[in-house]
């Protein structure tokens, strides 16, 4: 079973989004709505399923609707229709005290401005899901200094958030998230404020804690990079439709749209393709083909074993971990895997 | 780890509570201070009996009106003659005239709505008698407001232009703006003497410090850009400021007249305690006499008339931004009704009736021109062009000259129109006497007042007034002095020990004490209701829409008018005088915790609420917290209102240094007077210096100011 799943959601922002839903689930297209009653679509007949332990990411442009879905899924927002299964329990049956219930113990958001509090040092901050837990102030201390130590800001507990630095407050807003130990994280364009540096840093901090703690992330980003980098799986939103669902390597390769294949026409493809992706089978490559040999291991990247290829103008035999031949590389297949089609 | 955080904890806890057990041994000191003492504390007798400030004040009057008395004479009388002058045009005139002097203009800037209101003003002032008194009110603000724009621009053009006048302002304007109003009447009176021009001059004065403010705020917040391009051209500084400058804050410059407008108001109403005509005399003698009917009469004459001025000023001000002329269309009735075809068919005569006037005016102004630009073009050619151009662009504002020609001439020569119609008068003051009077008999009314005065006197004011009188004036010096200290630093600590000395040595501590105890009761009623009414408003936005249009109204009015509605249901007294405080003070707090409240970021909240907080966790934990230095600033400002309105309790039976600033001027004994509103000031100041410092060192805690 999935762990969080969306079934047929629509959201409307007007002043009566129902008299429009209609409308939305007959075809109108957004302008057409907002011309016609003033209501802007914000979710259009949003499904997906994301399996637990998996980092889904959502991507799409500002007003694509990516924020306004992650808001669902702990109901900060309401849907206008639709429903959204949470390890099997519909979000929107819960009363005002199980939301809140389940806010406190099953999810916990990153934001993207961090939204730390600027009255309460780090060690409050970081403590205040606890807090609200109702757990007692010397667990909650210890908990947060754990989760501070964890994401490198130990000696800071007792400083404002003022008193840091860009990257150090996402990071505790990172910790704030992580301390109430929730097997879901909801991460808001985390990372989008940071600058480039600091940025990559704290992407691998996060591929690092979570080879860790497997938990199941749900992270919006407007970067295609940072999407490829971190998802598992990725989800590309435009004008509140979903229009593809898929592993990085397969949105690169089979973009569903013309607004998919915009997307990522500008990407590093030798950054994201890895050689098993490539290559053709043993059957199908000739012996010409099998002379000049080097040999590369299928996980790799065909950016770490491309400036070989160029200078001894070789071809490439696939292996495994076992050192099983799996397949062949040659000029031939690079040239179509890293020409913008 | 855990030893670490224990230590943060024990440090952070520890310092909490110190601080606590400081607070709580200064007051537990202050209580047996307080109950040793037999009466009220007082000053050495020997200092008080050598530092005679009231006498040296007395001589010093005296010497300067033997010496320099022709001075000021001169220009009292210049200023008299003028008031009379205006006085008697205003009193004089046939009432229709003075009606289109007022209603035109007002239907000109803020179309019919504001002309209909206009109307009806003139007509309550006519109807309930206050003709004169309201005219005499006018006639005094007019001449100040016209001195004060007049100053105050100049002033405002200099601070702009030299960065060393405006430092020199800058403190000078802070001061004045801390100053309770009342307080300009005395040296006015000290030199002028009684009556309108003295007015005219502490009016003039008191109100100036917001049009020499928003001039020069309006001049220097012009864009770099602007500038740069008019200086590429070859404007010269001069050229610059009157062709660029001056005209693009004209804007902020008629937001600074009609602040102008709003306090010359409240000061004129006022200034019937040094002899000045006016409603607020009539106000003033209706409340000696406890006529409930003819004081309510004369507050709602003030009431309508600050009205009338302030959205008259207001839309003056828009009239200068230049709205969209679609937005004139709908002009009776709310623009938002545009989309119902009932209010449209209603709007339509009116626009048809408007366009035709229009027409009407623009042609009667076009004929003028011609007629100007044939005569002048016999001498000069494009001086003619320019005349020409100069009257048919105001196609308004010439007729409504003709207009009051055309009355006076009717009036003159045809027939006499005189004074407002006896028929059409409707007075009001017997039935709000009786109305009032059926309340007061009402037992359920009674025992209800009779509580609430018994509830604040004994629990609230008796009490404190006690505690503060008794505890020795050394131990509060010190008190102030150290929160001073803590605050601001030492040089502040410094100054409140000097000023709260000269208090002492003034002869009027426990006056002092006695005020202070007022105010404080006053706040902390204001506080208890405001701070709950704020949270409701910043949750409920209809609630808040309806809210903000009565503060809005209650800022409007001048202190006066606070007075008479209590005098009504709770008689006089020091427990009617706080809670006329009570009522005058309250809007800032209340509009400070609602705004501070819905100014913390969306964001914030949301973080709350996605971490499983309630709705009173999440303002509890976090909103109210953020939302604590716009509370206090909005505490600075009850503060503030609270000891400004010490100074017209009196007269429903307030005490302490309102009460010497009262018995001063009655017995012409400046000194006195003086003494005491000198002691207000300086204890409106300390607090406000404290908590002003308070406040920032909370923001910079914050973050909320870099």
């Amino acid at each position: 079973m999935s762990k969080i799943e969306i079934n047929n959601v629509f959201k409307i922002f007007g002043p009566k989004p129902s008299s429009v839903l209609q409308m939305v689930k007959d075809g109108s297209s957004k302008e057409e709505i907002l011309e016609k009653t003033g209501h802007t679509v914000g979710l259009d007949n949003v499904t997906l399923k994301i399996n637990e332990g998996e980092t889904f990411v959502c991507m799409g442009l500002s007003g694509s609707g990516k924020s306004t879905l992650i808001r669902h899924l702990n109901r900060l927002i309401d849907p206008t229709d639709g429903e959204i299964l949470i390890e099997g329990t519909n979000v929107m049956s819960l009363k005002k005290e199980e939301l809140i219930d389940f806010r406190r113990h099953k999810m916990s958001m990153v934001f993207q401005r961090f939204g730390l509090f600027p009255h309460k040092t780090v060690l409050q901050n970081v403590g205040y899901g606890l807090e609200m837990q109702g757990v007692e102030l010397e667990k909650r201390n210890n908990v947060s200094m754990e989760k501070i130590e964890s994401v490198g800001l130990t000696g800071f507990e007792n400083q404002f958030p003022n008193q840091l630095s860009g990257g150090m407050q996402q990071r505790v807003g990172l910790a704030r998230a992580l301390a109430t130990d929730t097997d879901i994280m909801l991460m808001d364009e985390a990372f989008s404020a940071l600058d480039p540096l600091i940025r990559s840093d704290m992407q691998k901090q996060l591929l690092a804690l979570q080879s860790e703690l497997k938990k199941t992330i749900v992270f919006i980003t407007h970067d295609l990079d940072e999407s490829l980098k971190l998802g598992d799986h990725i989800g590309i939103l435009n004008a509140g439709k979903l229009v593809q669902v898929g592993t990085p390597v397969d949105i690169i390769m089979n973009p569903a749209d013309d607004y998919v294949e915009a997307f990522v026409k500008d990407v590093n493809r030798a950054k994201v393709i890895k050689a098993k992706i490539i290559m053709k089978s043993i059957n199908e490559t000739t012996n010409e083909e099998k002379n000049n040999l080097i040999k590369i291991h299928e996980d790799q990247f065909i950016e770490e074993f491309l400036p070989q290829v160029v200078c001894n103008n070789a071809n490439c035999e696939v292996v495994d971990k076992q050192g099983n031949v799996k397949g062949y590389i040659t000029n031939k297949e690079l040239q179509h895997s890293l020409s913008k089609s | 780890m855990a030893t670490r955080t224990d230590l943060i904890d024990k440090s952070n806890q520890s310092k909490n509570i110190i601080t606590y057990v400081i607070i709580g041994v200064v007051f537990l000191v202050a209580l047996w201070l307080s109950t040793q003492s037999e009466g009220p504390s007082k000053f050495p007798k020997e200092v008080t009996d050598k530092f005679t400030f009231t006498a040296w004040v007395n001589d010093g009057e005296d010497y300067l009106k033997k010496n320099y008395r022709w001075v000021t004479k001169i220009i009292a009388s210049y200023i008299k003659e003028t008031y009379y002058f205006l006085e008697d045009f205003l009193l004089e005139s046939p009432w229709i005239l003075i009606a289109a002097i007022i209603v035109i203009p007002c239907i000109i800037a803020g179309g019919l709505r504001l002309g209909i209101y206009s109307s009806f003003v003139v007509y309550f002032w006519g109807a309930t008698g206050m003709w004169e008194p309201s005219l005499q009110t006018v006639a005094l603000m007019g001449l100040s407001v016209l001195l004060c724009v007049f100053f105050g621009f100049i002033l405002g053009v200099l601070c702009s232009q030299s960065n060393r006048f405006e430092n020199f302002m800058k403190p000078v304007l802070d001061t004045m703006q801390v100053m309770p109003a009342f307080v300009y009447l005395f040296p006015a009176l000290f030199f002028f003497g009684i009556g309108g021009a003295p007015a005219i001059l502490a009016t003039m004065i008191y109100a100036m410090p917001p049009i020499i403010r928003l001039t020069n705020t309006g001049i220097r917040q012009v864009p770099a850009q602007t500038i740069e391009s008019a200086t590429s051209f070859g404007s010269s500084k001069l050229q610059l400021l009157f062709k660029i400058k001056i005209p693009l804050s004209l804007p902020s410059i008629m937001m600074g007249i009609n602040q102008v407008i709003m306090m010359a108001l409240a000061l004129v109403v006022l200034a019937c305690f040094i002899g000045a005509e006016g409603i607020g005399g009539q106000v003033w003698q209706a409340i000696r006499r406890l006529d409930v009917g003819w004081a309510m009469e004369g507050g709602l004459c003030i009431l309508f008339m600050a009205i009338m001025f302030d959205r008259f000023s207001l839309a003056f001000s828009k009239d200068v931004e230049r709205l969209p002329s679609d937005v004139q269309r709908f002009y009776l009735l709310p623009q938002s009704w545009e989309k119902y075809q009932i209010a449209k068919i209603l709007e339509m005569p009116l626009s048809f009736g408007n366009k035709i006037l229009k027409i009407i005016c623009q042609t009667v102004t076009s004929a003028i021109a011609i007629v100007f630009r044939f005569l002048v073009s016999i001498f000069n050619k494009s001086t003619a062009e320019n005349i020409g151009e100069f009257i048919s662009k105001r196609y308004y504002v010439i007729p409504y000259f003709l207009v009051l020609f055309l009355i006076a001439f009717i009036d003159h020569y045809f027939l006499e129109i005189g004074t407002f119609p006896k028929e059409w008068k409707l007075s009001i003051r017997q039935p709000i006497t009786n109305a009032v009077e059926s309340l007061t008999v009402n037992p359920g009314f009674i025992s209800f007042a009779k509580g609430l005065r018994a509830f604040v006197y004994l629990n609230l004011l008796r009490p404190l007034d006690v505690f503060l009188t008794q505890i020795p004036w050394w131990y509060t010096l010190a008190v102030f002095s150290a929160l001073g200290y803590v605050t601001v630093g030492i040089r502040f600590a410094i100054i409140t020990a000097v000023l709260l000395l000269f208090i002492g040595a003034c002869g009027i501590w426990t006056q002092s004490m006695i005020t202070l105890s007022s105010v404080l009761v006053s706040v902390v009623l204001c506080f208890v209701i405001g701070v709950p009414l704020g949270i409701i408003a910043s949750y409920n936005e209809r609630f808040r829409n309806i809210q903000n249009v009565v503060l809005d109204a209650m800022q409007t009015l001048p202190y006066f008018c606070y007075l008479i509605p209590v005098l009504m249901f709770f008689g006089g007294g020091t427990v009617s005088a706080v809670l006329a405080t009570v009522i005058y003070s309250i809007p800032p707090i209340i509009r400070l915790t609602s705004l501070g409240l819905t100014q913390v970021s969306g964001t914030y909240s949301e973080v709350s609420r996605s971490f499983g907080g309630t709705l009173i966790q999440t303002l509890n934990k976090v909103k109210f917290p953020l939302a604590i230095p716009s509370l206090v600033i909005g505490f600075n400002q009850t503060v503030i209102m609270a000891f400004a309105m010490q100074i017209v309790t009196p007269l429903i039976g307030g005490k302490g240094l309102g009460l010497e600033v009262f018995n001063g001027l009655a017995r012409s004994d400046t000194g006195r007077g003086l003494a005491a509103g000198i002691g207000i000031v300086l204890l409106a100041i300390i607090i406000d210096r404290i908590t002003l410092a308070w406040t920032k060192k909370q923001r910079e805690a914050l973050g909320l100011i870099s």
